[in-house]
């Protein structure tokens, strides 16, 4: 027998265990995403990042418990899809009335700037992002887009709309996730 | 698009079907492909291929999890591309590594040449990883199904690559133990 039998022959193992092999990944990078080692850190930067880590992950857990409100992501190959799914899935939303993306593009020049913020940052230690993924796997996109909500269900400010959007690629799937988004600049026109 | 939207496309004969396969899981095909043949254009060649040979299989077949359908058929394809190449000496890529890894398994048998059925083998193989404990199970399959470099799997499960490296090993030396009682070495 050959090795190259022995490794075409690995192609009979059943698909269930092939997809926990991912689903273990996936798990252990949330785990690993929501653990800090406060022990292993001990300058003031470091302590500030785990801060925010640790803000940004209540902020996500508020999320999950439905306190604050949550993009509607549908990941996508395109980043470009990804952000427009989650702008129109506003619309299912009880308090939007109605939605409306106007212009949608990758920023490159946000991207780059965005990109040299986090290279080396504590902040991106703390999730994972080494300078070779957030080169080939981060980008920005910035979007223009009109809303308008019942204001007797939210005091979120409507009209037309510009925000960034910051995207990471996950390397498994090809699909693009908004992982942050900068505050909404909203005016009245329509 | 959901996977069960995707095959019944295919069982439609609907041309939607592949390039919605092709948004969805080109990339991850592509990332199979590429972690053994090591070449952009072959490996795009392999996912293309994938498409047809899923056009060609569904109907009848109507997959469980089509991810890892695509994803043996992707590896498959790639393999048999593998073989081609090494006809033509264009060697390279992580599975070499991952050869002479599994050479390991078969070093020191009484009879290499020993007559198998690849059914059979296949069968040994699969009640082999299905019983190995779910860390080495996930490891095993992440090294020589998917052909992930060792950094990659320990990068992974937040293991050290010494660790990956001892449990593939161990797991190697339980699959030999496993061949040699069945009577393939």
């Amino acid at each position: 027998m050959r090795s190259i039998d022995l490794y075409t022959a690995v192609r009979a193992v059943d698909d269930d265990i092939l997809e926990r092999s991912e689903t273990a990944a996936y798990n252990h990078k949330n785990r690993e995403s929501k653990t800090i080692k406060f022990g292993k850190r001990r300058s003031p930067a470091a302590l500030i990042a785990a801060i925010i880590v640790l803000l940004a992950l209540c902020g996500f857990t508020a999320y999950e418990l439905g306190l604050f409100d949550p993009w509607l992501q549908k990941p996508s190959a395109d980043p470009l899809k990804t952000v427009q799914s989650a702008i129109e899935g506003q619309a299912g939303k009880d308090y939007t009335i109605t939605v409306r993306v106007d212009e949608i593009r990758i920023d490159e020049a946000e991207t780059a700037r965005v990109k040299a913020r986090y290279i080396g940052s504590e902040l991106a230690e703390a999730w994972g992002w080494t300078e070779e993924y957030l080169e080939e796997h981060f980008i920005v996109v910035w979007a223009k887009y009109y809303v308008e909500y019942d204001h007797t269900k939210t005091f979120l400010d409507d009209g037309s709309t510009e925000q960034y959007f910051y995207l990471t690629e996950d390397v498994k799937t090809g699909g693009w996730i908004i992982v942050e988004n900068d505050s909404p600049r909203t005016t009245t026109e329509s | 698009m959901e996977d069960c939207r995707i095959i019944e496309l295919y069982w439609q004969k609907n041309a939607d079907a592949i390039s919605e396969t092709s948004s969805k899981y080109g990339a991850y095909c592509f990332t199979i492909a590429d972690h053994i043949l090591k070449n952009a254009e072959d490996s795009e060649e392999c996912v293309n291929d994938t498409w047809l040979h899923a056009w060609n299989a569904m109907p009848p077949q109507r997959p469980n999890v089509l991810r890892m359908f695509l994803a043996k058929i992707t590896r498959n394809l790639s393999i048999n591309r593998f073989n081609a190449r090494s006809a033509e000496k264009r060697g390279g890529g992580e599975i070499i590594l991952v050869l002479d890894e599994l050479a390991d398994c078969l070093a020191g048998g009484t009879d290499a040449e020993a007559a198998y059925e690849v059914k059979e083998l296949e069968e040994c193989i699969r009640r082999f990883v299905r019983g190995l404990p779910e860390r080495d199970g996930n490891v095993f399959v992440r090294r020589y199904f998917f052909t992930e470099p060792v950094s990659s799997i320990a990068g992974r499960y937040g293991l050290t690559e010494n660790n990956v490296a001892v449990i593939l090993s161990r797991t190697r030396k339980k699959l030999k133990d496993k061949l040699a009682n069945e009577g393939y070495l």
